[in-house]
């Protein structure tokens, strides 16, 4: 029987009503996501378990786990290196993401003007955004912003001398990081677009016979109705930044160096876990982060109560 | 409009992304087939992996093309790799089960794998070592494994050399069975002085993991001893002082430059593209860099506190090493092409001298009327200093892997000036023993 047919069944018995006989629409619904549902289940929950339990062991890779009770958690409290990632990893959040929403919503406002060829130029500036996660892009970054990179040449034609290699050193390293999370805008942005569509033209027009200016009208209609999506925006980029992985690796060469400037917490997790054969504590670390996003989330609801404005 | 119903809806499912954070670490434990039966030595397929660069990835590939004319039923998969991410990638792969049939090995990992019991006896599985020179088979032995990894070649610390950049400062080579650490910084202070804008005397080696052993084996200490730090931190002071003085005086490039530098690969390095003097490199380095140079190097030994080659304290190190994984399905076909790598004259003059100077004296003498003049370097190099080499230096104990990275933070951190040479020496004794422990 073709599975069109089944449905047609599915359906009619369906409307035949009755609790106990909507049963099979579940069986079969579990097929219609069993490749969701493998997916959730072989690489994000057993994972999971498997890391809260390892969490609690002093886990090697190269040999079975020893069970360790608090252990690696109470050596948390003492690391000096871990406390110095948390630090790199807040800064990285706090800056960019706030910047990165902000490139976002001009952006979004800029293109919303109806201008012609605007479905290429909402390609092209979130082209970023699909590769800045990217190996390719970061290490493009590590040789812009070396010592000899295209940004000192072009610095120098203008006239500036003894400039740093800004991601070999280590005051500038991060910022040059934080950067490139800025210039991978386009996914807010193009969410922000399809909030701006929704806000009635109404209201601009009734704005505009008051002799309201375009600034006051971004100000007084854009943001208030916006808000939704920028609280939506800024807890969901919150989250995607505080497991920034890729670019830190790639552009410090995998160390967090120059004097562990770069040292972001889940590269520390990685160096734990990979080349220092602690898996159980990089566990453990795994569980901390889970526990810092997820009060930063819980913030975020919280706070969004006093400046997010629902049309309902 | 967004209500407050769908906002809701997508805000609860934003904390089910959260739980992504946690999915890094794959859990599953080293499993694998058990591999206790290890198949035909003249059949079966396997993987092979190493580090390397583009003269080892050719050399490899072409031993492993006559490996398989002689034995055709054997198919080897290469897994060639880069120094930087080859670790992390086996210890992934061991994560997974998923270890390779043969691994090349460097010694500051190799208690690291064999102590957890990853890595193959090789003496138990038959691998003969009866041609290898005296003390050159016993540097791959690991308490309670047995012979853990069969040494790939020997090794020893040099002074790389550009004669372009020396003759274009004008300045002579100077004389290295007499040169002391400081009157190399310096020489590379006037090649600096002498040579165009960003051309330098000496790389920045205050972060060279061989160069700091040498430095404390000098002092009359070492790196390790009995499985501890075996340096005191006056010594690790002294090496920080004198890693500045590279800076300082313009020896060598900035920080900034150097730190650059350090993650540079071999052809894009300063040396490597002719802007430094003189760097410092393990003697299988020499072929790799001459080949950038159109052979044009010189190798130097390193200099001594005491102005004397004689009380240099070199030393033989086995510069990587061939190991069989202890799970692998195809052991006996492993086995026997370790064999072939290490004890077949054949492969010998396939892989040279590129992977260090051969353990085995009879492929040695092989290979050595057909040496092309870079490889003849390293080997003579080897045979000058024989005379003059210190006692051999303790393997690298569990943990002590860490090292050169904790010298590089703390050289790092000095360098940029955040800390001074005694704080930075200090941190590197304790950073070790907390490694170690």
């Amino acid at each position: 029987m073709s599975a069109v047919g089944e449905l047609t069944q599915i359906v009619s018995r369906r409307k035949k009503g009755g609790v106990r006989e909507k049963h099979p629409d579940n069986k079969i619904s579990l097929v219609f996501m069993a490749p969701w549902l493998i997916g959730l289940l072989g690489i994000t929950i057993i994972p999971m378990i498997a890391s809260f339990a390892l969490s609690f062991t002093d886990y090697s890779l190269l040999a079975p786990p020893e069970f360790v009770g608090l252990a690696n958690f109470r050596e948390m409290l003492g690391d000096t290196r871990l406390h110095h990632s948390l630090v790199v990893t807040f800064t990285y959040v706090i800056v960019g993401t706030p910047l990165q929403l902000i490139a976002a919503l001009l952006l979004a406002v800029v293109l919303n003007q109806g201008m012609k060829g605007l479905s290429f130029y909402r390609s092209v500036f979130y082209l970023p955004s699909l590769m800045g996660g990217s190996v390719a892009i970061s290490i493009l970054w590590r040789q812009m912003f070396g010592a000899d990179g295209l940004v000192n040449r072009f610095l120098g034609m203008l006239g500036f001398t003894d400039l740093p290699g800004w991601v070999s050193n280590p005051d500038t390293a991060l910022w040059t990081i934080i950067l490139l999370h800025v210039w991978t805008f386009g996914s807010p942005m193009i969410i922000f677009l399809a909030g701006l569509r929704q806000i009635p033209q109404m209201y601009y027009e009734a704005a505009s016979v008051d002799g309201a200016s375009k600034v006051s009208q971004f100000f007084r209609i854009t943001i208030p109705l916006l808000t939704p999506i920028i609280f939506f925006n800024l807890v969901l980029q919150v989250i995607n930044a505080f497991q920034t992985f890729t670019q830190a690796f790639v552009v410090s060469g995998g160390t967090g160096g120059p004097s562990d400037s770069t040292l972001f917490y889940t590269l520390y997790l990685y160096q734990k876990g990979f080349t220092q054969f602690d898996m159980g504590y990089a566990s453990a670390m795994a569980w901390l982060l889970l526990v810092i996003v997820a009060i930063f989330t819980a913030i975020n609801f919280f706070v969004s109560k006093f400046w997010v404005h629902y049309d309902d | 409009m967004l209500t407050r119903r769908t906002a809701l809806t997508l805000g609860l499912a934003v904390p089910g992304l959260a739980g992504l954070v946690a999915c890094g670490p794959n859990a599953t434990s080293g499993g694998g087939s058990g591999g206790s039966d290890g198949g035909s030595a003249d059949s079966g397929s396997f993987r092979l992996a190493w580090w390397g660069n583009p003269t080892r990835n050719e050399n490899t590939t072409n031993a492993i093309a006559a490996y398989k004319e002689e034995k055709p039923d054997v198919t080897i998969s290469p897994e060639p790799g880069e120094w930087s991410g080859y670790w992390d990638k086996l210890a992934t792969q061991t994560a997974g089960g998923d270890f390779p049939d043969v691994v090349q090995m460097d010694e500051k990992y190799l208690a690291e794998y064999a102590g957890r019991g990853a890595l193959l006896d090789l003496a138990g599985a038959g691998l003969d070592t009866s041609k290898f020179v005296d003390g050159s088979v016993e540097v791959g032995e690991v308490k309670d494994v047995g012979l853990a990894a069969i040494n790939a070649g020997l090794n020893a610390f040099t002074v790389l050399v550009n004669p372009d950049v020396f003759e274009a400062a004008g300045v002579d080579v100077p004389d290295d069975t007499t040169w002391t650490w400081d009157e190399m910084i310096e020489t590379a202070a006037r090649i600096t002085e002498a040579t165009e804008d960003g051309t330098y005397g000496m790389t920045q080696m205050g972060t060279v993991q061989g160069l700091f052993q040498l430095w404390v084996r000098q002092a009359g200490q070492d790196q390790y001893e009995d499985g501890k730090a075996g340096f005191d931190a006056a010594a690790a002071t002294s090496w920080f002082e004198w890693a500045k003085k590279i800076q300082d005086s313009k020896a060598g490039p900035g920080a900034d430059a150097s730190v650059e530098d350090s993650t540079a690969a071999m052809d894009q390095s300063l040396f490597g593209t002719g802007k430094i003097a003189m760097t410092v490199a393990w003697s299988n380095q020499v072929v790799a860099n001459d080949a950038l140079h159109d052979g044009k190097l010189t190798v130097l030994r390193p200099p001594s506190t005491a102005g004397s080659a004689a009380e240099a304290q070199l030393w033989y190190k086995a510069s990587m090493y061939w190991a069989v994984s202890a799970k692998s399905a195809n052991s006996a076909a492993a086995v026997a092409f370790v064999d072939y790598l290490v004890n077949s004259p054949d492969a010998g003059k396939i892989l040279s001298v590129e992977r260090g100077v051969p353990g085995n004296l009879e492929v040695r003498e092989a290979i050595t009327p057909d040496l092309d003049e870079s490889s003849k370097k390293a080997v003579d190099f080897l045979d000058a200093i024989e005379k003059e080499l210190g006692d051999a230096p303790e393997i690298t104990p569990q943990g002590g892997g860490q090292f050169e990275d904790i010298l590089t933070r703390a050289g790092q951190d000095m360098l940029f000036g955040t800390i001074t040479p005694a704080d930075a020496g200090q941190r590197l004794l304790d950073e070790l023993n907390s490694a170690l422990s």
